[in-house]
């Protein structure tokens, strides 16, 4: 294996008496997908906040191309360096863009910040539009005039905006409706084949995960309780958890029980 | 893009917007533009001496040279009324200003630092809550001396924290949006964030505060001012000569405590109509 994009060596989280994340360890090599399955609680989504810098870790390291990241930005300009690097969906589409402004501000302003000639910026924020399959008109509305899907386009597109090298999709998918859930991934794998992004994808849905992860690791009270290649896993769990997670997603043949008043 | 070219990008995008600002907002910064040139150039545009005391005219109506006629003490009624603009105005307009600025300052810190910052910040405010403000502008104006900005002073530090804990709510939920994350991770520095995203998209709710409190800024003041902790007379103000003409209307003189109310009423009203349409325009619709 080549050398890792990101190594989170054993990284834990501690709020108050509860341990959010105990001992969590993965890589995510270039261009490569991981994702962290779990269900509610089990510590994902504030892994994936360590990550950005939106929490800080108890203990553990994490490394970035060999850049100490164990703990969040210090200044600014180390902010902005990091953007370089790692950016994150995020999960509900109605609070992740403000409301205040126009889409093709919104992407405008992201580019900005590693962008300085206007002209270049103007142009790039269309391609991110093209690139996430949105019409072009949509750069002058306001996101109250978009569907979840649409915002969660520009969400993404947003994210691209700094050219990271990964991208971090927390349950990005989990608030659309399962055909535009479908199209949200399909563009995403499409973006990957263009742009060689490497994706960390958290989700508690496995149908999901398997769709493109790589490998995977289960997530249960901060625990990792699973790991592995996606397939291997899905096709022979280990961990009771995984079996019960895997036995919660309905597949061909599946009949819904009855319920009992 | 530039820095300057997204300015002006601002700019053209406001100017669009302010067009929507309807004929009674026009109407109501028309007021209160008048109000502003009278609570600037008053004593030079003053017909009379506004506290040239001549107790022959007392309650005299209107005569020529005198269009509102005398008050009680029989000064010029007219040239009281342009005079008072100014403390009238600055009194209010300074306790709103300092207590949006403080309050908001103090809310968007704890918000934003949450934390030991916003227990702290919280607690302060608790307790500051609990006092009352007539008893604490009273305790200033005797150590300080009675004075417009003693009063001022007392009113600011009695309004700040119930501003700041309202607004603290607010803040918190915007700071909690998606967004303001996105932009962290994004690279933008935290007064970007707050400057730029934060304070525009809490504006309409400090202003909507602000207007509400400049009713009663105007009212408190008058009171003190009434209670001898405000403005001091002879110095000519509304709220002192609402107050002064309360004695005038039981006995049938009701020119005095009704000019000087419909120039209060008509102040506040047109901030109103103003922060209202701003709001419109800044989206809470």
């Amino acid at each position: 294996m080549s050398t890792p994009l990101i190594k989170v060596s054993n990284l834990s989280k501690q709020y108050g008496d509860l341990l959010a994340v105990a001992d969590v360890s993965f890589e995510l090599p270039p261009s490569g997908s991981i994702g962290i399955v779990g269900e509610s609680g089990s510590g994902k989504t504030t892994v994936a906040k360590i990550l950005v810098g939106l929490e800080r870790a108890t203990s553990g390291k994490i490394e970035v191309e060999g850049q100490d990241w164990s703990l969040p930005a210090k200044n600014s300009k180390e902010r902005r360096e990091r953007a370089k690097y790692l950016q994150i969906v995020f999960q509900d589409p109605y609070s992740s863009l403000d409301p205040r402004q126009s889409i093709g501000t919104a992407l405008r302003e992201a580019l900005s910040i590693s962008m300085k000639d206007s002209d270049e910026v103007i142009v790039r924020a269309s391609e991110l539009a093209d690139l996430v399959g949105l019409p072009q008109r949509i750069l002058e509305l306001r996101p109250a005039k978009l569907s979840g899907g649409q915002r969660q386009r520009v969400a993404i597109a947003r994210a691209l905006a700094s050219n990271p090298k990964a991208l971090i999709l927390d349950e990005s998918v989990a608030a659309l409706d399962v055909s535009i859930q479908a199209q949200i991934l399909n563009l995403l794998v499409d973006i990957r084949e263009q742009t060689g992004i490497a994706y960390i994808l958290v989700s508690h849905d496995l149908a999901v995960v398997r769709h493109f992860a790589d490998s995977l690791i289960v997530m249960k009270n901060g625990n990792v309780v699973e790991r592995g290649q996606t397939e291997a896993v899905m096709d022979q769990p280990n961990h009771e958890y995984t079996k019960l997670l895997l036995a919660s997603v309905p597949g061909p043949g599946w009949v819904p029980g009855k319920r009992s008043i | 893009m530039s820095i300057g070219q997204i300015a002006i990008g601002r700019n053209r995008g406001y100017r669009k917007r302010l067009s929507k600002l309807g004929l009674l907002g026009w109407l109501a910064v028309f007021v209160l533009f008048i109000f502003g040139v009278i609570a600037i150039f008053g004593s030079a545009l003053a017909p009379h001496d506004p506290n040239k005391i001549d107790l022959a005219y007392s309650y005299v109506g209107p005569i020529p040279g005198h269009p509102l006629g005398f008050d009680e003490l029989g000064r010029d009624l007219f040239s009281r009324l342009l005079v008072g603009a100014r403390t009238s105005l600055i009194g209010p307009i300074v306790l709103v200003i300092s207590t949006t600025l403080i309050g908001t300052s103090i809310a968007i810190l704890a918000a934003w630092r949450r934390g030991w910052t916003d227990a702290g910040l919280s607690a302060g405010v608790d307790i500051a809550v609990a006092f009352p403000g007539l008893l604490l502008a009273i305790l200033l104006s005797t150590v300080f001396g009675a004075s417009l900005w003693v009063a001022i002073a007392a009113l600011t530090l009695a309004y700040t924290p119930s501003l700041a804990r309202l607004l603290r709510s607010s803040a918190l939920r915007e700071t909690g949006m998606d967004y303001v994350k996105a932009l962290k991770v994004l690279g933008f520095s935290d007064s970007q964030i707050i400057f730029k995203h934060l304070l525009p998209n809490l504006a309409p709710f400090i202003i909507a505060q602000a207007i509400i409190m400049f009713g009663y800024a105007t009212l408190d003041l008058g009171g003190l001012s009434f209670l001898g902790i405000g403005v001091q007379p002879p110095t000519a103000d509304w709220g002192t000569m609402v107050a002064a003409g309360a004695s005038g209307l039981l006995q049938g003189y009701p020119t005095q405590t009704l000019a000087a109310g419909s120039c209060l009423v008509l102040t506040a009203l047109s901030f109103a109509v103003i922060g209202d349409r701003l709001a419109r325009i800044w989206g809470v619709e």
